[in-house]
């Protein structure tokens, strides 16, 4: 399993990307001492807030997204004669290579969820008391719930790419969002638009507020109906390729 | 217990370990509190957050850097490795439900007894002012579990250095009773400097900061019972990571039921009320570590035919 998983690191080029995490943690942390907070308007520390507060907001939107990048990456990486030859040639058992992917994918959510903590408790512990700090204790807050949208999108995801291949599960993965592409197209054109008008991130912070404790009953069943969901998705995958699955004994 | 050669080499990369992992974090735990700012997450929360996670991390950069002197290697699993594989087989998995039940159950059960010592001190209406809405208190104890098993990156640092490397080499040198009472002195050592800037007690106590140094060796020798052994038994720092991140969301609802203002006497010293809170988690490893004990020297024993 140790050597899947090395090979899968490799075929998503992890190396790099831990490298960038932590160069940009470091950075991040530097900039977060040399440039304080304040609580007062009108000041340089609060000015620094508001650039500062985007950093962690933007690790976490790429936090989600990440693991459903590297799934098409993951399983072309296996289609090559090569590292069929190589997987064949561990000593794994088996379903290990679907359980491969599924693990690395869990354990890159876990990877971007720990940075994204880290991340957010740097930004807050040099922030001033104001607004921004409330915006970023708040997207602390759903850090889980959006570990468990990750989850649940690779757990959709990951059937597809395993069963049918990187090509068509790509084909269909594209013609997916490019419904959805259509239909936000249709509803800028035909739909009623003040909403978007009406958005404010403060009055989030506020819904929040309100609705701390449907939250935090959210925030603790989600996790947990999503990693059972993708356990499940993992069985799935094991049933749709009982049969390919046998070449690949080691 | 292992031949004088290897007992140098082991010895060796432990000090090499302590000295890493020590001056590394000391140095950041000194640069917070000649900075002047408070590690009590009373004071500074902001401070105590940021000061305590890069803390935790320290341990683990302890045994990257450790390894790459040594020449030990970055194997996850198996012998001499990490540590960081998990395995459920063979009931192991039982480990990891008593590492995320057993917080939740050792802080229930210190709330209890400081409620059964100062009955005075239980408000039933005290929770509707300490949360905003009542009924997060009721769930408290399930969103420390579900956060401590999703945010234990801070615990898996701590643990990949204490449990995934000092104690198995403690263990091969001292053996297990041994081991369990330096390696949490040592453990307990470590957290020194945070003791002193406030972290766990405040500043405000009895004999500070020599009472805070002693009680925080001691929850360390309690708490690195259940840590060792869970690891050991695991053959994994998954589980010690876990539990360590559980227990520092104190998963308790009858925090919420006991009001500080009605706290008094003895009990208002932070120290003599977390030597309190902590009784039961004392209680249950030093069972642990009696069952332990028992099942090694059991083990041990040639079998009569």
């Amino acid at each position: 399993m140790g050597g899947l998983l090395y090979k899968d690191f490799l075929a998503v080029k992890g190396r790099k990307t831990v490298i960038i995490i932590l160069a940009l943690t470091a950075l991040f942390l530097l900039a977060r001492i040399f440039l304080p907070g304040a609580d007062t308007e009108n000041s340089e520390g609060f000015m620094y807030d508001g650039f500062l507060w985007t950093v962690p907001a933007l690790l976490t939107v790429s936090g989600i997204c990440l693991p459903s990048l590297w799934t098409k990456s993951l399983i072309a990486c296996d289609e090559k004669k090569q590292i069929q030859a190589m997987i064949k040639s561990l000593p794994s058992g088996r379903n290990s290579r679907i359980a491969s992917k599924y693990i690395f994918i869990a354990v890159t959510v876990y990877a971007l969820l720990s940075a994204e903590i880290i991340w957010c408790k740097i930004y807050s512990s040099f922030a001033g008391n104001n607004s921004f700090s409330t915006l970023v204790e708040t997207l602390t807050s759903f850090l889980i719930v959006f570990a468990s949208a990750s989850i649940l999108i690779a757990g959709f995801e990951l059937p597809f790419f395993i069963t049918l291949g990187s090509k068509k599960a790509t084909a269909v993965k594209t013609a997916l969002l490019e419904c959805l592409f259509l239909l936000v197209i249709a509803w800028i054109f035909f739909g009623n638009l003040d909403i978007i008008g009406k958005l404010d991130l403060f009055d989030f912070i506020e819904w929040a507020k309100s609705h701390d404790f449907e939250i935090n009953i959210t925030a603790v069943l989600l996790p947990v109906i999503s990693s059972a969901l993708y356990y499940l998705s993992y069985r799935l995958t094991c049933r749709l390729n009982k049969n390919r699955e046998a070449d690949y004994d080691g | 217990m292992t031949d004088n050669k290897e007992r140098k080499i082991i010895l060796r990369n432990l000090l090499i370990y302590l000295a890493v992992t020590f001056g590394i974090s000391w140095a950041l735990f000194f640069a917070f509190v000649v900075s002047g700012k408070s590690l009590d997450f009373a004071e500074s929360e902001g401070a105590a957050d940021i000061a305590t996670t890069l803390g935790m991390l320290c341990p683990a950069i302890g045994v990257i850097i450790t390894r790459f002197i040594t020449k030990e290697g970055y194997t996850l699993t198996g012998e001499g490795s990490m540590m960081l594989g998990i395995d459920l087989k063979n009931r192991k998995y039982i480990f990891y439900i008593i590492a995320i039940l057993l917080p939740w159950i050792y802080s229930e059960a210190g709330n209890l007894l400081k409620i059964i010592i100062q009955p005075a001190c239980f408000d039933r209406e005290f929770f509707r002012l300490a949360v905003p809405d009542a009924r997060t208190a009721y769930i408290y104890p399930l969103m420390g579990i579900v956060s401590g098993v999703f945010f234990s990156i801070g615990g898996l640092g701590e643990e990949t250095g204490w449990r995934g490397y000092m104690m198995p080499r403690m263990i091969k040198l001292f053996g297990t009773a041994k081991a369990v009472i330096i390696g949490g002195i040592i453990w307990g050592i470590w957290h020194w400097p945070l003791t002193y800037a406030g972290h766990n007690f405040g500043t405000d106590y009895k004999g500070y900061p020599f009472a805070g140094f002693a009680a925080m060796a001691l929850m360390c020798v309690i708490d690195g019972i259940l840590l060792t052994f869970l690891t050991v038994k695991t053959g994994s720092v998954w589980p010690a990571a876990i539990m360590h991140a559980v227990n520092n969301t104190m998963p308790s609802a009858l925090q919420f039921f006991i009001n500080p203002e009605k706290v008094t006497g003895i009990m208002t010293d932070s120290v003599v009320s977390f030597l309190v809170h902590f009784t039961p988690a004392a209680v249950i490893a030093i069972a642990v570590l009696a069952v332990w004990l028992k099942s090694e020297r059991k083990a041990k024993t040639p079998k009569k035919i």
